[in-house]
């Protein structure tokens, strides 16, 4: 809550031209909508490139955002977001493949080196996500990368807390079923 | 109870990898400097007057090529 209340001074300093407020802004939230769109799109050069992008246009409209209950944060996010929506889109239409994507070590962990095992399972985990729909991949990372709060969550998505459980459940499950067909890729489909 | 049993062993497979990264040092940086620093941007002043006297020998020369066409066309 303080911290709310004190982007609120920095927003506004921010939209009357003061670039420190701005600048303390950025370096609270970057980290944050660097570590989304990392694991939205799984690229460190993407992430940065797009991460930027949140940045510039957060600075170029600043004056006109308006805050109605919707945190800062939360406006940083629904702006990360829609990016990243553009930036498969875009993909899709290109077909490009990164290479990145393709190399065994496109993730990288503050795990120690010698837990093999560990990254294996946490690439297979985030191969998982990736194939949910993009708003279940919102949830999961904003949940448990991020940390918050299905309330918080809500305000981001423009979601009702309840509604936020409930999609929450149905992602989980579908995460369970996206992991079995990775673990499980040559699993004939049994037809009576 | 399994479903649950079930939620619960993925929530946790998930706390345990899902970790944040720490972004590049430099990359932080170096974008800092560049969003604080596009502010910096001079936009030309306009001569309005130049303009107009431009514009005012354009169709000064404009009206006086017609007028000789007319007179020896």
């Amino acid at each position: 809550m303080s911290e709310q209340l004190d982007d609120i001074q920095l927003i506004d300093d921010a939209g009357n031209g003061d670039n420190e407020a701005f600048g303390l802004l950025y370096e609270r939230y970057v980290g944050k909508i660097y570590n989304y769109i990392y694991y939205r799109t799984g690229n460190i050069n993407e992430a940065e490139d797009l991460t930027a992008k949140v940045f510039q246009r957060a600075f170029r409209h600043i004056e006109s955002y308006n805050q109605r209950g919707v945190p800062f944060s939360a406006w940083l996010y629904r702006i990360a977001h829609n990016l990243v929506a553009n930036w498969y889109r875009d993909r899709s239409r290109k077909k490009e493949v990164a290479l990145d994507d393709q190399l065994p070590s496109s993730f990288h962990f503050d795990f120690p080196e010698s837990s093999l095992e560990k990254s294996e399972e946490s690439e297979k985990m985030i191969k998982a996500i990736r194939r949910l729909p993009p708003e279940r991949q919102q949830l999961i990372i904003l949940k448990f990368v991020e940390g918050l709060s299905n309330s918080d969550i809500g305000l981001i998505m423009r979601k009702s807390e309840g509604a936020i459980k409930s999609l929450y459940h149905r992602t989980l499950e579908s995460l369970r079923k996206e992991i079995e067909k990775i673990d499980q890729p040559n699993k004939p489909n049994k037809k009576l | 109870m399994n479903q649950e049993n079930s939620y619960l062993v993925m929530e946790n497979s998930l706390l345990n990898n899902l970790r944040p990264v720490q972004p590049r040092p430099d990359f932080i940086k170096n974008l800092g400097k560049r969003l604080l620093g596009s502010n910096n941007i001079y936009l030309e002043d306009r001569n309005h007057g130049f303009a107009f006297v431009l514009i005012s020998l354009g169709l000064f020369v404009g009206a006086l090529l017609v007028w000789l066409f007319r007179k020896h066309g």
